[in-house]
């Protein structure tokens, strides 16, 4: 059991009512004065130490913790009962799937059924909110007020995609949003833009407000997707049947989408998702006013019966006898070229090459006229002497070859 | 995306180990100690208790509540934290 020795007014504000949270007694209204704290402080936490010894709960003075406390006992005492399989399947019975009930968890999970018991029809988010609630130690209410609230809408959303009812829709969008994602792939707006091939009913019908809004608000690089989205809002109240054709024909629309936008060359991108996600809505919807909306947009098109067009494409240089229109920047691929290219790359550093080249030439010259005694061959006495006297005089030969060593080494 | 504090970046980013149980999120010196005290002294026993109670967020906060009396803002850190962990090494 923690025992704090220290003096309870040396503690902090901050400290007292965390400790007094923590006994859960009840924090006194507003900015109240740290005596009160202190005050509080001695009363419960040193009574409440002193009950663990003696179950004496008379000290605890404040009327409404007491009557809560009675509450909460008379509670306890009949989940208390419970055995730990018990205690499951109560707390199964509400719904709740616990895990292992073991001496740490215990308490939690009794107060949980007993929370579950006190407000049975409040579900598992409202529960966490209550939890917040009950928990008044805000040390800095403001920011712990936006977390919970950041909080709850995490929960609320890991609630609504966990739940069973919105399971399959979940599956089915992250299913369909890989197929889709290709052909999405120009659009910058996210996971929430479909192309017109593939529009989920509840996803449209919940999200379709926030993505006028959220599209009409971004910037105009975005103009793609509210225009789409326009279509999309006329479309849709007409005909909701149509949206299952559609959706089944997704797939081979969305191949057909993607080879059209390899063989389009040189058309910008917002060009041809424009021009092309409406054209297969006439397509796919035999009797379809929509046209009057892509005669509005694009009143140059030309209409063809499989809605397929192509716009040309720069023409080849030179071929089939076509003149040369567009001068191309020169790229020869000839390998004699190219090598050409390689050496006139190296013509700067060539220079400066030959030029430290011979200037370690001269360098060498240099060092060679400056050694005085020059290169000699050192058998160039010797030859002397051979081709003087072709019977060497020994003794002379001798001595001459002693006066040229000692003289070398002199000179050394 | 929330902030997360230098140390539950800290924390997140390599196994616990022998990590004491102050290296986590929201636990600081008080805390700590009053975890230390009841015998969960290192980061582990946490992460243990937070796996029996199956990774549940509502029961982990009211327990860490009853532990070591933390308010909403460290119940919520620890929690994150822990969870994130749990993602990444588990």
């Amino acid at each position: 059991m923690p025992v704090f020795i220290e003096d309870p007014t040396e503690f902090s504000k901050e400290q007292l009512r965390a400790a007094l949270i923590s006994h859960n007694v009840e924090l006194p209204p507003g900015e109240s004065r740290k005596e009160v704290y202190v005050d509080l402080y001695l009363k419960h936490v040193r009574n409440k130490n002193s009950a663990d010894f003696s179950s004496d709960d008379e000290d605890l003075a404040q009327n409404d913790t007491e009557e809560e406390e009675q509450e909460e006992e008379a509670d306890m005492v009949d989940l208390g009962a419970l055995t730990d399989d018990q205690l499951k399947k109560q707390l199964l019975r509400y719904g709740v799937k616990a895990g292992p009930i073991v001496g740490s968890t215990r308490a939690l999970y009794e107060r949980k059924l007993q929370r579950l018991m006190a407000h049975p029809l409040q579900s598992r988010v409202n529960g966490t909110r209550h939890a917040a609630k009950y928990s008044d130690s805000e040390v800095d209410e403001g920011e712990d007020e936006e977390e919970e609230e950041d909080d709850e809408e995490e929960d609320d959303d890991e609630e609504e995609s966990g739940s069973e009812q919105l399971g399959p829709e979940s599956a089915y969008r992250t299913g369909t949003s890989a197929t889709c994602s290709t052909v999405g792939k120009y659009n910058k707006s996210g996971e929430f833009f479909y192309p017109q091939c593939f529009i989920p009913k509840l996803r449209q019908e919940k999200k379709q407000q926030r993505q006028l809004e959220s599209s009409r608000s971004s910037s105009h690089s975005f103009s793609v997707t509210q225009m789409v989205e326009e279509i999309e809002s006329r479309l849709s109240p007409r005909s909701k049947p149509a949206e299952t054709e559609r959706r089944f024909s997704q797939t081979p629309v969305a191949s057909r989408v993607q080879w059209d936008l390899q063989g389009l060359n040189g058309s910008t991108v917002t060009n041809t998702t424009l021009y092309l996600t409406p054209e297969y809505l006439p397509h796919q919807k035999q009797a379809e006013p929509a046209t009057d909306i892509l005669m509005e947009l694009f009143p140059d098109t030309a209409t063809t019966p499989t809605g397929i067009t192509a716009t040309k494409r720069r023409s080849i240089k030179g071929a089939a006898g076509r003149p040369v229109k567009f001068k191309y920047t020169e790229t020869p691929l000839s390998p004699a070229s190219l090598e050409r290219r390689e050496i006139q790359q190296h013509l700067l550093p060539l220079w400066v090459q030959i030029i430290v080249f011979l200037l370690v030439a001269v360098l060498l010259c240099f060092i060679y006229i400056l050694m005085e005694d020059g290169l000699e061959n050192p058998f160039s006495a010797v030859l002397d002497s051979l081709s003087e006297q072709p019977i060497p005089d020994q003794l002379t030969l001798i001595t001459s070859s002693q006066d040229v060593s000692t003289s070398e080494t002199v000179a050394a | 995306m929330s902030s997360t504090s230098q140390k539950h970046k800290e924390f997140v980013a390599e196994p616990m180990g022998e990590k004491s149980v102050m290296a986590l999120a929201g636990i600081g010196e008080v805390l700590g100690k009053r975890l230390e005290e009841k015998g969960f002294d290192k980061a582990y026993v946490v992460l243990g208790q937070f796996l029996v109670l199956k990774k549940d967020e509502e029961l982990f906060r009211d327990w860490l509540k009853d532990t070591c009396g933390a308010n909403v803002k460290q119940q919520g850190d620890c929690y994150g934290c822990l969870r994130e962990w749990c993602d990444s090494f588990l």
